[in-house]
């Protein structure tokens, strides 16, 4: 394959020529005519063949020569590293300014919540009203399709429940439940 | 979070009962979501008289303290108006012996002094 280069130095295209004759020789050497050998597939290694597993007189032979690397403390963290790091404010749990007492029963609450004491107080009296009507409604499928009124001891229905079904509750009325 | 969720499908609900117990796509709703069949009757006869004068909110969305078990869990009550059951907050009005209000009374009587 001859290369067409017109420059102008002489010397430049004998130098182009030139290399162009050493790539030809590398790339094809049968065309070029058997001066170098021809090559083939050859061993990379060049020293001994087999790769060094170990003096036998060390330990087991159970021994693998894959360690693996992992990251472990250098030092002991001294208490006072600790007790900064331990007490450095952003771990510290917030303060709270919330808190406010209940005018009911004056244990504290958060201001957004209601009082523990009052809910449980109210929860209980629903459980206790809530078992009066399933003794009275009996099944499981017994819905009335009337309005119900919850009437303690020694209170007679008003105008105002005149068709509602009646809950009858064997305690006097508690002061924070007020009749409507 | 759920309580909240569940109050949109509540009052949904309730609009759709409101539109009166003739209607065929209110009683298909009802019908599809409440699984215990006697309270559809409940909710077309009790509820919808009961809250027909009311124009929007008609359950009440309360947080309570925090669940005494491991988990401490955010807790919250959602409960219809004018339910028979013990009310969960009294309204408090503002009593007239804080000092902001001995204040303000003695206020208005000194204007109406001077006006008369």
């Amino acid at each position: 394959v001859l290369v067409l280069v017109h420059s102008p130095l002489p010397r430049l295209r004998a130098l182009l020529q030139r290399c162009w004759g050493r790539l030809e020789r590398g790339l094809w050497p049968a065309v070029f005519g058997g001066q170098s050998p021809p090559w083939g597939p050859a061993l990379a290694v060049q020293g001994p063949a087999l790769v060094p597993q170990g003096i036998s007189d060390t330990g087991a032979p159970s021994l693998l020569e894959s360690v693996v690397w992992m990251a472990a403390p250098k030092q002991r963290r001294t208490i006072e590293v600790n007790r900064c790091r331990r007490r450095n404010p952003n771990k510290l749990i917030e303060i709270k300014r919330n808190i406010d007492v209940c005018p009911e029963c004056g244990n504290l609450k958060q201001k957004h919540v209601l009082c523990g004491y009052c809910y449980a107080k109210v929860k209980e009296e629903t459980r206790l009203i809530r078992m009066e009507i399933y003794k009275k409604e009996g099944g499981p499928f017994n819905a009335p399709t009337v309005e119900t009124v919850v009437l303690y001891e020694g209170e007679k229905p008003t105008e105002k429940d005149e068709g509602k079904r009646i809950i009858e509750r064997a305690r006097k009325r508690p002061s924070w439940f007020v009749q409507n | 979070a759920r309580a909240d969720e569940m109050r949109g499908y509540a009052e949904r609900l309730i609009d759709y009962a409101k539109r009166g117990d003739k209607d065929e796509r209110a009683m298909r709703m009802a019908d599809f979501w409440l699984t215990e069949k006697d309270l559809i009757h409940k909710l077309f006869k009790v509820l919808a008289p009961r809250f027909q004068p009311h124009a929007g909110s008609y359950t009440r969305l309360l947080q309570i303290p925090n669940r005494d078990g491991l988990d401490r869990a955010k807790m919250a009550v959602i409960e219809l108006k004018g339910n028979p059951l013990p009310p969960l907050v009294r309204p408090r009005r503002d009593s007239d012996r804080t000092l902001l209000n001995q204040l303000l009374k003695g206020y208005r009587q000194d204007v109406q002094r001077a006006r008369g």
